[in-house]
């Protein structure tokens, strides 16, 4: 074991684990929600990394997170083809086939919904944990 | 076609345009590499994102990073079972298996390499541009 190896994780299962904004039953109907990097994984991250595993067996899918905003910036990557998503920044609401990527400014008001199709998407936010980096006075 | 329209973007092959330590034929050799985001892509994005789509035909896959070093912190992301690579960490070598996730912190020596496997890698750096 060297100095280093701390900086090779595993993903996990982020389960029943509340996600500020994010109603977890729901988002778990459409496919498990994986921790890929956070600073409970690794202590010194300045990057949040979620990968959700998506397969709408009902569409459109449901909603699963209120508007929101955070403090820093946030990236949703859709790498592969097969998912359509409507993502909603500021007050326009736009609906986009995979692959794609939506970049997120700090303090843009925002939501994401899948409407149909299954794969992957990459959330990351650049800061440390994902609450940390919420907007105080955005949301609801 | 409203304000926010240009934070939307679809991804493209980068082929054989430059990319600082790597060598597009290696690159090239496992796959195709796919930019998702940089600051051409979206003005002011403080993200780089590239998608490496991967396939090791040979026994083992090529040599295409030198030991290299960023200023800011990066992550590679292999949200998927099927690859295992081996990571150069300052003087220290990890071989793993996906998924899994590496974190590198600025300034920290690094090199990346597939051995064997299908699959694909996320690599994120944390500014605008790859360098």
């Amino acid at each position: 074991m060297g100095s280093y190896d701390k900086y090779i994780v595993k993903p996990f299962d982020w389960a029943e684990r509340p996600l500020i904004h994010h109603d977890r039953e729901v988002m778990n109907g459409l496919g498990p929600l994986m921790a890929f990097l956070n600073t409970d994984m690794v202590d010194e991250a300045d990057l949040n990394i979620f990968i959700h595993h998506i397969d709408v067996e009902n569409p459109p899918g449901p909603d699963y997170v209120g508007i929101h905003a955070h403090d820093v910036s946030q990236a949703y990557v859709f790498p592969l083809p097969g998912i359509k998503f409507e993502v909603t920044l500021g007050d326009e609401t736009h609906v986009v086939d995979s692959p794609a990527t939506v970049f997120i400014p700090p303090r843009l008001k925002h939501t994401v919904k899948i409407i149909e199709g299954s794969g992957i998407e990459v959330s990351i936010v650049r800061n440390e944990k994902y609450e940390q980096s919420l907007a105080e006075d955005a949301g609801e | 076609m409203g304000q926010y329209e240009k934070l939307i973007v679809k991804p493209f092959d980068w082929e054989d345009r430059d990319l600082i330590f790597h060598s597009a034929s290696g690159l090239g050799e496992l796959g195709p590499l796919i930019a998702f985001l940089n600051r051409e892509m979206v003005d002011g994005a403080d993200l780089n994102v590239f998608v490496h789509h991967i396939e090791v035909k040979g026994e083992e896959g090529p040599d295409y990073v030198d030991v290299h070093v960023h200023d800011v912190s990066q992550a590679y992301v292999f949200p998927e079972p099927g690859l295992t690579f081996e990571v150069i960490l300052g003087e220290e070598t990890y071989t793993a298996d996906s998924p899994a996730t590496v974190f590198i912190p600025p300034g920290l020596e690094h090199n990346l390499k597939i051995l064997r496997g299908k699959g694909i890698e996320v690599c994120i750096l944390r500014k605008g541009y790859y360098g």
